[in-house]
């Protein structure tokens, strides 16, 4: 296999990496949205806790998504 | 005709040297002052007049001062929050300005922090900072960071291990969500805006189809606005967590 194909196809291996970090993002949300849901006083308190803990997990999809850029595009 | 990627190009506008080594004028060095002049420019007209009733860009001001000085407060416990505020701010308020600046159409924007070599810059400036707080404050006791309390001895070492490579992996998780976050960003943008191009030229019935990508283009600037200012947030968020970390050991 010469090296240009190896490459397009492990970017598109690792885009996959972006798909399972967004299964965590929606996690995080989702808990948050059913906690609000049971607790709504806690809605203020949590809002801060819930970007940080989207922007740490966006960065791990955003890991996968930089290294399929880096394959693809050189 | 040019990829998505070039708009990531480095140019020299002034081609400098000093001693051999090169250090051009870039078009990031100017995107960057431009960030700089601007923030500047807020804080200035913000608070040439100050009144006990604030006027509207007083208070802008004011609310930005205060979002940083809670978010100080709340994560460095103890009250030692308030030394590092004007630290925290500097790099709230920068780090927004070159995120933002990027987003803007025509002017042929360039987003310095989409370069992991300035948010590297930065993170490792946190970093430094943290361990020389944590030392000029606690001497070698800042090393009992790593150790958890009242574990089995084997598996506390083990722990011991993993929470310094973590420790050590900070200023790069810092650096890459930052950088990652403007360029994914950035192509997506720019990827969207090809299918307007490609979908519209559609022979027989021109303009139609690109609507639906242009639709989608407006609504994926408007993220990217949002993803600007929740990432420098967070920046300055995580540097604050870490600063707690150095003055008191959790």
């Amino acid at each position: 296999m010469d090296p240009h194909s190896a490459r397009v196809i492990g970017a598109g291996l690792a885009a996959m990496g972006a798909g399972l970090a967004a299964i965590g993002v929606g996690n995080i949300f989702g808990q948050y949205l059913s906690g609000a849901l049971r607790n709504p006083e806690a809605d203020a308190k949590m809002g801060g806790r819930l970007i940080f803990g989207f922007a740490v997990t966006e960065a791990l999809g955003l890991i996968a998504a930089v290294v399929a850029l880096a394959l693809a595009f050189s | 005709m040019a990829g998505p990627m070039e708009q990531f190009a480095i140019q020299r506008l002034v081609p400098l040297s000093v001693a051999g080594h090169d250090v051009s004028f870039t078009n990031s060095a100017l995107w960057m002052i431009v960030a700089l002049i601007l923030v500047s420019a807020f804080l200035f007209i913000g608070t040439a007049k100050p009144q006990l009733v604030p006027n509207r860009a007083q208070a802008a001001v004011e609310y930005m001062y205060d979002f940083v000085r809670k978010m100080a407060d709340e994560n460095i416990g103890h009250g030692g929050g308030r030394a590092f505020v004007p630290l925290l701010f500097s790099l709230f308020i920068f780090v927004l300005g070159c995120n933002l600046l990027g987003l803007l159409p025509w002017v042929g924007a360039f987003t310095p922090t989409s370069h992991v070599a300035v948010t590297l810059g930065l993170a490792l400036m946190v970093f430094v900072l943290v361990c020389v707080v944590g030392f000029v404050k606690h001497g070698l006791h800042f090393f009992s960071l790593f150790w958890p309390k009242d574990t089995f001895l084997p598996l506390a070492m083990f722990v011991a291990c993993i929470e310094f490579l973590s420790f050590l992996s900070r200023p790069f998780t810092l650096a890459i969500r930052l950088f990652a976050n403007m360029t994914a960003g950035h192509v997506l943008l720019k990827v969207f805006a090809t299918f307007i191009v490609t979908l519209g030229s559609f022979g027989a019935l021109p303009y139609v189809f690109g609507v639906l990508p242009l639709a989608v283009n407006i609504a994926l600037s408007a993220l990217e606005v949002l993803i600007a200012v929740v990432q420098a947030y967070v920046f300055a968020l995580l540097a604050s967590i870490y600063l707690n970390d150095a003055v008191n050991l959790h």
